[in-house]
């Protein structure tokens, strides 16, 4: 993920079926809302989960964090890692209902690649002995 | 499409192309209200078709269950005063959802037939979208389904045997 957050990418405009694009015309707005679309997601998520079954909040987890990841992604400057997560979380989600074990084994590979993406930043930082 | 064909091959699709759905394309979907069976012939159930990408977008804010970006949101709702005056206590409390469930298949199929990915969502706050669609309270939201041209292929399915969930004659009993 980017050191700098904050810097809007290129103004790409608002799309079709409401979503806005992140730097569309609007400056900042836009990121705005994928935040309060996640925002209203995960209380909305939270208030209905116990009343459905319980796998379902994994999977809710699950689609946050790809919508997380989405909004990082849009914003880092150099966002190739992070895509390649995002689409391996989303192929994971995908599994959740239908095939449980297959959505955890994804949840490990996009962690595990995580995890391998700090180890390899660690060594980057590290001055040599 | 053949009806039997069209059963067989309709799957709930989550992902969307872009393209909006013509009018006379949401005129025939939602005309099968007319022709779906109710108890009671109670005629209790309304449709809100969303399209105004705003609202679909208000909308799905507080349905964690809508998946994708669809170009239509169809609200599938009961007038529960009316359920209860023409179909009684079993019309308010079970029918009502029986008639909601057969109108969704029909939905569905109907759908699927006009070459549109659909999907019910049960996962959504009631009161929420409600609010934003200005509904009264004596009208309850009981399923969306998110329309719009299919952008995937459908995801894998496991359903049990035949054998396991149909009988004969008698429960548990296979065909002989
Ligand atoms: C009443 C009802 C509610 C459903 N709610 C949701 C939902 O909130 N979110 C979702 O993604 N799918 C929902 N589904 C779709 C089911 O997950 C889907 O029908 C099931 O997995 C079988 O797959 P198929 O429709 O492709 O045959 C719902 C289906 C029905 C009938």
């Amino acid at each position: 993920m980017s050191d700098t957050p904050n810097r809007a990418p290129k103004s790409q405009g608002p799309m079709p079926n409401g979503r806005h694009r992140l730097g569309g015309p609007e400056g900042r707005q836009p990121f705005e809302d994928d935040l309060y679309d996640l925002f209203c997601f995960l209380v909305t998520a939270a208030r209905q989960l116990p009343r459905e079954p319980d796998h379902y909040g994994p999977m809710r987890l699950a689609e946050a964090a790809c919508r997380v990841a989405s909004v990082a992604a849009a914003w880092a400057s150099d966002a190739g890692d992070l895509r390649q997560v995002v689409d391996e979380l989303m192929t994971a989600r995908r599994q959740a209902l239908n095939d449980p074990d297959a959505f955890l084994a994804g949840l490990d590979r996009v962690i595990l690649r995580c995890a391998d993406l700090e180890r390899k930043r660690l060594a980057e930082g590290e001055t040599p002995a | 499409m053949d009806l039997f064909e069209a059963i067989k091959t309709r799957r709930s699709i989550r992902a969307y192309r872009p393209d909006p759905l013509a009018p006379h394309t949401i005129e025939q979907l939602v005309r099968v209200l007319q022709n779906s069976p109710m108890a009671s012939n109670a005629q209790e159930l309304r449709l809100i078709v969303v399209q105004q990408p705003a609202r679909i977008r208000a909308v799905r804010r507080f349905a964690p269950g809508l998946s994708g970006h669809p170009a239509a949101v169809l609200v599938l709702a009961a007038d529960t005063e009316l359920a209860k005056a023409r179909g009684g206590k079993d019309g308010r409390d079970v029918a009502l959802y029986l008639n909601a469930g057969v109108t969704l298949a029909y939905l569905l199929l109907a759908a699927h037939g006009l070459g549109l990915g659909a999907c019910p969502v049960r996962s959504f706050h009631a009161a929420a979208i409600r609010t934003i669609l200005d509904m009264p309270v004596s009208v309850e939201p009981v399923v969306l389904i998110s329309v719009g041209y299919p952008a995937e292929a459908p995801r894998a399915k496991a359903v049990p045997s035949m054998d396991e969930v149909v009988f004969y004659e008698r429960y548990a009993q296979s065909r002989a």
